[in-house]
């Protein structure tokens, strides 16, 4: 009896939470105009889909803004987190705690901040302003997820290489870097999904010179659901399982070893 | 034994860190080809002792020196000295070989000569084969003859090892410790070694410093340590030892008169105590004989107690006396072919001696 009670209560846990994608996912497939019932299967609204240029143009764009904000933020995030890890300097642990405040606050505080602080430098808002903000909100996922990786190794590590000659440049590149690189690559892949569907940071800092997609896509949502929305849902869906699977397979793949 | 002029000289060396003084004015000069050991108890400095040779730390005041030239403030890879970790600290994503020739490629030597060296070192610690592996696919007894490959084929002036064999069973820490003493005298490396445990130290060591709260508080070869104890914390710590309280009442021309836990009897000391001083005696308890009462040498013996306890040990036999006045002896006896006049019962009445002269008596304080 608990068995079944078990059962039941965890499958209805995930019918909560996948239903909904579930049924956006079918209604891709649905040959209706109105989304709210089914007359049969048709792969139209992905063909409107690839016909529909501005939808199109946003999505390089985001794609674009993605894989920018994802590398330079990488960067970044990984020297700041092979520096909090392994030197002592002033500062150190209010930066360390500030890396995890920042993935904590709201995004509205960062939006608007970032929208006063680009007004006050009179920047005009547009490509340069969103991928600024992008790579500022993706560089403390990455930081905390490498610092996770390097506090789980022997810090006699970094010693031994110093005792066997290494200098500090050949420590970074040749230890700590090959080290932590499933966790960079873990940092870059979470960094690209965070930008790909950022809406409230976005919304503030970038202006009608250049659309993102998840933008468009919530302007085209007040006019109703469009079934082409849909078919765009459906792929980013499969496109962000594909990468968080990636990024499981790299983290788990390296533990083992 | 190779020339004895110092490889490490260590000049009143003193460590804080914060508030904590770790090491306090320590001064010791280590022969090259030595291989001196650091015994003392988990936080007595000993560990600073080694990162300071290695170059991990610098020392508050005091200075190092290393082959003659002053080393306080060389960083650890300009160092021609090399470090054994307690954790091996081998680099997990480099194969066995590569790890060797970490240090080889870091001097830029030719890939030919680094080949023959790793494959060398590989053979020398019984490690021939494995040089594809990763660390994660050996044993800890294999990677711990990594980390010592990876550091010997630098050939170092000095060797460091701090507790590389704590990690590893009873008997293949006692085979290690062969191999290691076996390697060194082949090397003629000086190694300077750092382990809590006595019986190491004693197996592998030329010398041992013992250390106690940031102090060298006896230092020489592991019998002088053994069988003259300076103090009471280097008695205590380095084996099983009985410490008995007594006061000195006469002198006689080759002995000291003394009441012993409450027994008249006599005390042999290198040092000369006046008349009322009060003195701990310290006996190995293999170096206390027990008799039956109506043997001939119980006649001379000091104590009379009961045996509480027997536990036999295969070579030995541990047996628990409880003397006149309810202390507790241990006594250490060797099983002997032709008697087995050991094999007492616990409550059986017992006299108690000691080897004339191979008492250590220390001043009470």
């Amino acid at each position: 009896m608990i068995r079944i009670v078990k059962a039941a209560y965890v499958s209805l846990v995930y019918a909560f939470l996948y239903v909904p994608i579930l049924v956006l996912v079918v209604f891709a497939f649905n040959d209706s105009r109105v989304a709210t019932n089914w007359q049969g299967f048709s792969l139209r609204w992905f063909a409107k889909l690839f016909g529909n240029e501005t939808l199109l143009g946003a999505a390089v764009n985001s794609v674009l803004v993605g894989v920018l904000a994802a590398t330079l933020a990488t960067a970044i995030g990984t020297l700041a987190a092979v520096a909090i890890y392994r030197y002592r300097f002033l500062g150190r642990k209010v930066l360390s705690t500030a890396v995890y405040i920042l993935t904590i606050q709201p995004d509205i505080v960062m939006g608007i901040s970032l929208l006063v602080l680009f007004m006050a430098v009179r920047m005009p808002l547009g490509f340069t302003t969103l991928l600024l903000a992008h790579v500022t909100f993706c560089i403390p996922f990455v930081t905390i997820t490498v610092l996770g990786r390097l506090k789980g190794f022997d810090t006699h590590i970094v010693e031994a290489a110093q005792d066997l000659g290494a200098s500090e440049y050949e420590i970074f590149l040749r230890i700590i870097l090959p080290m932590i690189l499933p966790a960079v690559a873990a940092g870059w892949l979470l960094s690209f999904t965070l930008s790909l569907d950022d809406v409230m940071v976005s919304f503030f800092v970038t202006g009608p010179s250049f659309e993102i997609l998840p933008l468009k896509i919530y302007a085209m949502v007040k006019l109703g659901v469009k079934p082409e929305v849909n078919a765009l849902s459906a792929i980013l869906l499969v496109l962000t399982f594909c990468i968080v699977f990636a990024a499981q397979l790299m983290m788990k793949e390296r533990r083992e070893k | 034994m190779t020339g004895r002029e110092p490889i490490i000289d260590i000049r009143n060396v003193s460590m804080r860190f914060d508030d904590t003084l770790v090491l306090d004015d320590i001064s010791l000069s280590i022969a090259n080809g030595e291989f001196l050991t650091f015994l003392g108890p988990s936080g007595c400095g000993k560990t600073t002792l080694l990162r300071l040779l290695a170059g991990f730390e610098s020392p508050t005041s005091g200075d190092i020196f290393i082959n003659g030239q002053r080393m306080n403030d060389v960083p650890p890879h300009r160092r021609e000295v090399n470090t054994v970790f307690q954790s091996y600290a081998l680099f997990p994503h480099m194969t066995v070989f590569e790890n060797v020739a970490f240090g080889l490629r870091r001097k830029k030597l030719p890939a030919s000569e680094i080949k023959g060296r790793v494959a060398e070192m590989l053979a020398l610690v019984k490690l021939e084969g494995l040089g594809g592996r990763r660390p994660a696919q050996l044993s800890g007894g294999q990677q711990q003859r990594v980390a010592l490959a990876r550091a010997v084929v630098n050939r170092p002036l000095v060797l460091l090892l701090d507790e590389p064999l704590s990690a590893l069973d009873f008997k293949l820490r006692t085979q290690m410790q062969m191999e290691l003493k076996h390697l060194q005298r082949r090397l003629g490396i000086t190694f300077v070694f750092v382990t809590h445990d006595q019986a190491e130290a004693f197996a592998m060591s030329d010398r041992v410093a013992v250390m106690s709260s940031g102090h060298i508080t006896q230092r020489g070869t592991p019998q002088e340590i053994y069988e003259n104890p300076q103090n009471l914390f280097v008695a205590s710590f380095v084996g099983e030892i009985n410490i008995l309280d007594a006061v000195i009442t006469g002198h006689a021309p080759d002995h000291l008169e003394a009441t012993i836990e409450g027994r008249r009897g006599a005390l042999h000391s290198r040092r000369d105590y006046p008349d009322g001083q009060r003195v701990k005696v310290l006996l190995r308890p293999e170096d206390l004989r027990l008799s039956r009462p109506e043997d001939p040498e119980a006649a001379e013996a000091c104590f009379s107690g009961v045996i509480k306890e027997c536990t036999y040990k295969g070579a030995t036999v541990d047996i628990q006396v409880e003397i006149e006045g309810g202390k507790a002896l241990q006594a250490t006896e060797f099983f002997n072919e032709d008697s087995e006049d050991i094999d007492y019962r616990p409550g059986e009445p017992v006299r108690v001696s000691w080897v004339r002269g191979w008492e250590t008596v220390l001043p009470d304080d």
